[in-house]
């Protein structure tokens, strides 16, 4: 079984969070020359671990083996690493580090490049004070201004260093025992001076390595084209020097045309196909991880990770600038750049068992249920599914290629996401929830997110507050990113304003999507006209109060008691449920909160923020019945801890057990358009206020009544005079006479009698003596005449 | 304005028509207006484009440079457009939105965009090119002409040292130091079934020490109220003069006596630890080859002379205990308590639960630390800092040196500290003290104490009785031990709350309120700050009041309101409990 394994290494000092950041570009790379990376992991006390793509050889290896080589497999060996490094140029990123050691070689014998961004996480090695790359392969202006560094480092040192190993190559000169433990100082020093001293050089370079490795014969031989190449890549003045991106249009490399690498390819060990090694490496990593895999455990394991005991550590007198003195430095903080390949046995152990169907899913015929998840696993909790390998490699393979599908595959997408989503996908998911599609980068770029506006202040204000426990979104780049998705969102809804806690709902979509601004931008873009439609208004008063009354009235429907209570200490919704809609919960809990609830808010409509309220207020339901109007101010001020999967089950019950026309506001953005008599109206906010119960609609009312549905779903209670209701009233309908005629506000005094008494679920009806007169003949008793 | 574009229009060699109209958008000003050029007609555009400050640290190298762009006008296709920008290389916004910014705001026609968008990227690539080219150019011209194989030597020199001190590949294997090895076996061994034989070694070293200490104390009172007897029949007896010799012989005699005390629970002290050592080293290597320890243990019957139970003279701790969360979204927990008690009397060690605890802790990740306020006049001598001594003294120290020499080595440590400010503050106003400052804190080890591994000794002056505000030396002091703790695995620290040791008249309780909230609000500040700096997380802070009878019970009562205040719990069942607790306090 072929297995490709990861590398990561680790080093300490003087990293700030900053770094880590940047380097999230490195992970969108993708190149065939090059290793891709996978993730960087900072650990206590800011060790970085960097894990990516290792392939089992390098060329240094073969150069040690006194391998000859042919003038034409140097060439083609150095065109793939200029591809790859023009690639790298094309991306602002400069190697730095070139050298054989990180030249590996892919199964195919191709070249896959590796470390090449180290340079440019630690940027330009200002984050770090270690020095970088091998000063064998430097180039001379690197070495010229010591360790320091200089201020633009181009991309032609790395074609220096690619001179020097084509150079080796060529001449048959590799260095010798590149890792004997002492030796490496004295070799150090050595290599130094000879990189230095190559400045004064007048004549060609390549000639001189070869007379002083004593290789004359080899230079005389070269391959013409060959030696011009390594000469020119080692001119001493920079600016004499070909980029990557120049070079490699040079006509060196006509011969190439689709000729592959002849560099010998692995022959493969077994005929069986590995499945799981042709998914996606991000996908094989987040299993290995599900599967146990622990980044820092395998470090740990290998030795690499070894503290001192902090207390031989700690220094003995401390400033007051914050300076430490006689504190010794502990080993275990310098840069280490061994390399640790990451077991996968684990994973492939776990995985064994899964049928090679399971790979490709079948979405248009029904579903053959042996492919897919054992049917136990997906009865259990969601915290359990989260962390079960099996289940989220069927559940990725499975959401993979719905996405794939998209649009087309809308409905079992929303099938699929009402069970659950992976949260290694999720970001697409949502993307896709929230129909985003179109020219969504496009639309993104087109608008100015730099041109300072009198909002800026305020955002600026706010940024540093929100969700900052995240690394990301803690970062500088983090808070760049975050300014730039809220300028853009300014601009692009002129009829709205900033409005404090738009950044919270813009934190969970710049979490999923760090790498991809665009799609952040075009979820949050979708999301806020289908939830919060209005809310963002220079004046959303009118709006902000519907809203809240009718959580009133949904709060009294389902929790009588607890809205009684409320009502009786005036701790009325505007005192602490305004954060929780305006950003959709996502200012109140943290992100690893946001995420699940917003996985089943995104399948449910505008109304279903509400039940989501409504199921927090009944979690706390007992603290708030013994707490008094002070105690509840508190409790709010900052909420308490909420079990999120016992809230988000509860929003769905709810919401399952509410008539729609319950939960109208005339504010929502609506999908279909209900205005005849048997539908809700909008009432004023001093209408919605005075009543204390939500109104159904006729249409609803109707619906509950048919006589096919379940007995007990529904009991009318009608309150006209004993006469009225003598002459037609609804079926299983209750008489008990309250008022004369049909005035809606006796009803509503009723119907608080109700409440009082402690009765859940009580609802007015719209528009009664129109319903009555229109309805279903089926659906009334009328008196029999007699 | 008019005056500007004018300057503008010099500047940059236009001529302004007086026709066209000039207008200033955000994106700087805008100007319009015909240019001659090679007897061609342009219409010029000038615009400064804004970006947002660009958060990469301010050394960061960059030039600006004019973009140039021109095409012709949509209308007239005989007049030029000019377009013309600053643009700052390396150039770190994208050249897309870019584009898409400019034709924005100056009404260009949008069929330009590609070719703009392009025209920047290639622009602004070129202008790098030659910047880095410039810079590396100008860095090899320079060696060429150098031939001063100084300049090499000095440049390879530094390059060492920086592969050396960084590099593990370059970096001279260290042997493990004799305080390693000798943290590991200990490590080992307290956490093995040998524990106990540990415990018990140490326990009667200490109690040799004490009996010593207390022979010795005994001697001395015994000696004191000899003279005091003699001075009495001499006084009767004598002339001034022969008291004056009395006395004198007296204090010189008292004074020897002090000496060969001393010098006798050093050497005691020294050979304990040199014992000890060496039989913790030979016992962890002799339980090494053998996986069972348990089989051991039974064999190292120690002589231990019976360890007399102290009695506990110390009143029982009144204390409360709190957990809170910090943060805003994601809470982080911690547990806070509060307690009346003597710093000193905390650190002391009582018996073996305590001492186990310190020892099995000592080399792990999870230290505990103790903050002490000392005079900065006089560090080592003040009251505080003797008593201290004292506490260390009781105990064996195994680990580290006596206290007292922990603090000589500190003082050519200070030195250095010294003179490294001196260098390194120059800008700061007012005159350097010659000596270290309030907020300032030297640190001891210790493995003989009780709730401390590592005390921190913060210097502080007067001052720190006056109104203090959160800029105080001493409470920027207090910030660097969190970092500190933070960065050392110190995960429990205790901090005396009104930021002295003892109370006294001044400190009414209006103070005492007012100090409390400040050391709190500063405190959770500093702990909301810790927790992105990726260290170890501060499990416990304890808060410290000075033991006052009769007042105290107040007292505690106010500040726990503070302590409400100050760190708003979260978690209403754990407020509940607290107010039980703290409620039940009031009771007692």
């Amino acid at each position: 079984m072929r297995q490709r394994c990861w590398r990561s290494w680790s080093n300490y000092s003087r990293w700030t969070p900053e770094n880590r950041r940047t380097a999230q570009k490195l992970k969108t790379l993708k190149h065939p020359y090059l290793c891709s990376y996978l993730d960087i992991i900072r650990g206590k006390h800011e060790r970085i671990s960097v894990v990516c793509e290792l392939f089992p050889r390098n060329l240094s290896q073969i150069m040690a083996g006194n391998k000859k080589w042919e003038s034409k497999e140097i060439l083609l060996l150095l065109h793939q690493v200029l591809e790859a490094l023009s690639y790298l140029e094309a991306n602002d990123i400069v190697h730095r580090a070139l050298d054989p050691e990180n030249i590996l070689l892919g199964w195919n014998g191709e070249v896959k490049l590796f470390n090449y961004g180290l340079y440019y996480m630690t940027g330009s090695g200002k984050f770090v004070t270690f020095p970088i790359g091998q000063p064998r392969y430097l180039a001379p202006e690197i070495l010229l201004a010591g360790p320091q560094g200089i201020p633009l480092t181009s991309n032609k040192v790395d074609i220096w260093s690619l001179g020097m190993i084509g150079a080796e190559l060529a001449l048959g000169d590799a260095p010798s025992s590149p890792h004997s433990a002492g030796g490496n100082m004295v070799q150090l020093g050595r290599s130094l001076r000879r990189v230095l001293s190559l400045v004064h050089c007048e004549g060609s370079v390549l000639e001189r390595l070869a007379r002083e490795s004593g290789k004359e014969i080899a230079y005389e031989k070269m391959d013409s084209t060959l030696r011009d190449l390594l000469e020119s890549c080692l001119s001493v003045v920079p600016s004499k020097r070909p980029a990557p991106s120049e070079l490699l249009n040079s006509s060196v490399f006509d011969f190439i045309a689709d000729q592959e690498s002849q560099l010998g390819s692995v022959p493969k060990e077994s005929v069986k196909r590995d499945y799981l090694g042709d998914r996606s490496l991000q996908e094989i990593f987040y299993l290995w991880q599900l599967a146990g895999g622990d980044v820092h455990g395998e470090l740990r394991r290998q030795g690499l990770v070894r503290r001192r005991p902090p207390i031989l550590s700690i220094g003995n007198l401390l400033l007051l600038e914050g300076k430490h003195f006689g504190a010794t430095r502990d080993p275990a903080t310098l840069y280490d750049p061994r390399v640790v390949p990451l077991p996968m046995e684990s994973l492939y152990s776990r995985l064994e068992n899964v049928p090679p169907e399971s790979y490709f899913p079948l979405i248009e015929t029904p579903e053959i249920s042996s492919w897919g998840p054992s049917a136990e696993t997906c009865c259990l909790p969601l915290v359990i599914r989260e962390k079960d390998t099996e289940y989220q490699f069927h559940r990725i393979i499975l959401f993979d290629r719905l996405l794939k599908a998209w649009p087309h595959q809308h409905a079992r997408m929303l099938r699929e996401a009402k069970q659950d989503v992976p949260p290694m996908l999720r970001a697409a998911v949502w993307a896709a929830l929230l129909n985003v599609k179109g020219d969504v980068e496009g639309q993104y770029i087109a608008l100015d997110k730099e041109t300072p506006t009198p909002t800026d202040r305020q955002i600026e204000v706010d940024i540093p507050r929100c969700h900052q426990y995240d690394e990301l979104l803690s970062s500088s780049v983090g808070h760049l990113k975050f300014k730039r998705l809220l300028k853009a969102w300014v601009v692009g809804h002129p009829q709205y304003v900033y409005w404090q806690g738009i950044d919270s709902l813009c934190a969970p979509f710049l979490y999923l999507n760090f790498n991809n601004e665009a799609r952040a931008y075009a979820c949050l873009a979708a999301f806020v006209p289908k939830y919060l439609q209005g809310f963002f208004l220079q004046d959303n008063w009118a709006v902000v109060q519907e809203y809240l009354a009718v959580f009133a009235r949904l709060t009294a429907f389902h929790e009588p008691v607890l809205a009684m209570h409320m009502r009786a200490i005036a701790f009325v919704p505007e005192l602490f449920a305004i954060p929780w809609f305006l950003t959709m919960f996502s200012h109140v809990f943290p992100l690893h909160k946001i995420l699940p609830l917003w996985d089943r808010l995104l399948l449910g409509d505008s109304s279903f923020p509400l039940f989501i309220g409504l199921a927090i207020l009944r979690q706390l339901r007992d603290t708030l019945l013994s707490s008094g109007f002070n105690e509840c101010i508190l409790l709010f001020s900052d909420l308490p801890d909420i079990d999120i999967g016992k809230c988000t089950s509860d929003s769905v019950a709810l919401y399952c057990a509410t008539p729609k026309s319950a939960t109208f506001r005339q504010n929502s953005l609506k999908t279909e358009i209900l205005d005849t008599p048997f539908d809700v109206e909008a009432q004023t906010i001093a209408e919605l206020k005075a009543e204390l119960c939500p109104r159904i609609s006729g249409r609803d009312f109707m619906e509950l009544l048919e006589p096919t549905r379940d007995k007990n779903c529904l009991q009318v209670i009608d309150i006209r005079p004993v006469d009225e209701f003598a002459k037609v009233s609804f079926l299983k309908s209750v008489n008990i006479p309250f008022v004369d005629g049909t005035d809606v506000s006796q009803a509503a005094k009723f119907a608080e009698i109700l409440l009082e008494n402690g009765i859940p679920r009580v609802c007015i009806l719209h528009n009664p003596t129109y319903v009555i007169k229109h309805c279903n003949i089926k659906l009334l008793v009328r008196q029999q005449k007699l | 304005m008019g005056l500007l574009t004018r300057r503008l229009a010099m500047c940059f060699n236009v001529v302004v028509d007086k026709e066209r109209k000039h207008f200033v958008s955000t994106e700087g000003i805008l100007y319009f207006g015909l240019h001659c050029k090679h007897s061609q007609s342009y219409i010029f555009v000038f615009s400064k484009v804004y970006r947002m400050k660009p958060n990469a640290p301010k050394e960061d190298h960059k030039i600006e440079a004019d973009f140039i762009m021109t095409f012709p006008a949509p209308s007239a296709p005989e007049y030029y457009y000019e377009l013309k920008t600053c643009l700052e290389i390396p150039f770190k916004d994208s050249a897309p939105e870019l584009a898409s910014r400019l034709i924005a705001t100056l009404r260009l026609p949008h069929y330009i965009i590609d070719d703009l968008t392009e025209s920047i990227e290639n622009f602004v690539k070129e202008k790098l090119k030659a910047e880095q080219d410039r810079i590396a150019d100008e860095m090899v011209a320079k060696a060429i002409k150098q031939k001063n194989s100084d300049q090499i030597d000095s440049l390879v020199k530094q390059w060492e040292v920086a592969y050396k001190g960084e590099v593990t590949q370059y970096c001279s294997p260290t042997a493990l130091s004799d305080e390693e090895l000798f943290a590991e076996a200990y490590h080992q061994l307290v956490h093995s079934p040998m524990l106990d034989n540990v415990l018990k070694g140490i326990e009667a070293m200490s109690a040799q020490v004490n009996q010593m200490v207390t022979l010795r104390d005994a001697e001395i009172n015994q000696l004191t109220l000899k003279q005091e007897r003699e001075m009495q029949q001499a006084l009767e007896a004598l002339t001034e003069e022969q008291i004056n010799s009395l006395a004198n012989s007296h204090l010189e005699h008292k004074e020897m006596l002090l000496v060969q005390w001393e010098s006798r629970l050093d050497s005691l002290k020294t050979t304990q630890r040199r014992e000890a050592r060496a039989w913790l080293v030979g016992l962890s290597q002799q339980a090494q080859p053998e996986q069972n320890l348990s089989a051991l243990w039974p064999e190292f019957e120690l002589e231990i002379p019976k360890v007399q139970t102290v009695s506990n003279q110390f009143l029982p701790i009144m204390q409360e205990s709190f957990t809170i969360h910090l943060g805003s979204q994601m809470k982080q927990m911690h547990n806070v308590r509060l307690l009346a008690s003597d710093m000193l009397a905390l650190c002391d060690c009582q018996g073996q639960t305590q001492r186990i605890h310190t020892s099995l802790s000592l080399y792990s990740n999870e230290l505990q630390g103790l903050v002490l306020f000392t005079d900065c006049q006089s560090p080592s001598t003040s009251a505080p800092f003797g008593a201290f001594q004292n506490i260390c003294e009781k105990g064996t120290e195994l680990h580290f040196l006596p206290v007292e020499q922990q603090l000589e080595s500190l003082t050519s440590q200070a030195r250095q500290a010294i003179e490294w400010r001196l260098q390194n503050n120059d800008n700061k106003s007012g005159a350097i003290r010659r000596n270290l400052q309030p907020g300032d804190c030297y640190v001891t080890k210790h493995s003989s104490l009780a709730e401390a591994h590592v005390v921190y000794h913060i210097l502080s002056d007067d001052s720190i009785m006056s109104d203090i505000t959160s800029r105080h030396p001493v409470i920027l002091g207090l910030r660097n031990i969190l970092k500190t703790s933070s960065a050392y695995d110190i995960t429990s620290l205790t901090i005396p709350l009104l930021l002295v040791h003892e109370m006294s008249e001044e400190m009414t309780v209006v103070w005492c309120t007012k100090r409390a909230e400040l050391v709190f609000k500063c405190i959770k500040g500093f702990m909301i700050e810790t927790a992105s700096w990726g260290g170890s997380e501060l499990k416990t802070i304890q808060f410290v009041l000075p033991k006052v009878e009769n007042k105290n019970q107040r007292f505690i009562l106010q500040t726990n309101s503070f302590l409400y205040r100050a760190y708003r719990r979260i978690c209403s069942r754990v407020s509940v409990q607290c107010c039980q607790a703290y409620f039940g306090c009031l009771t007692h």
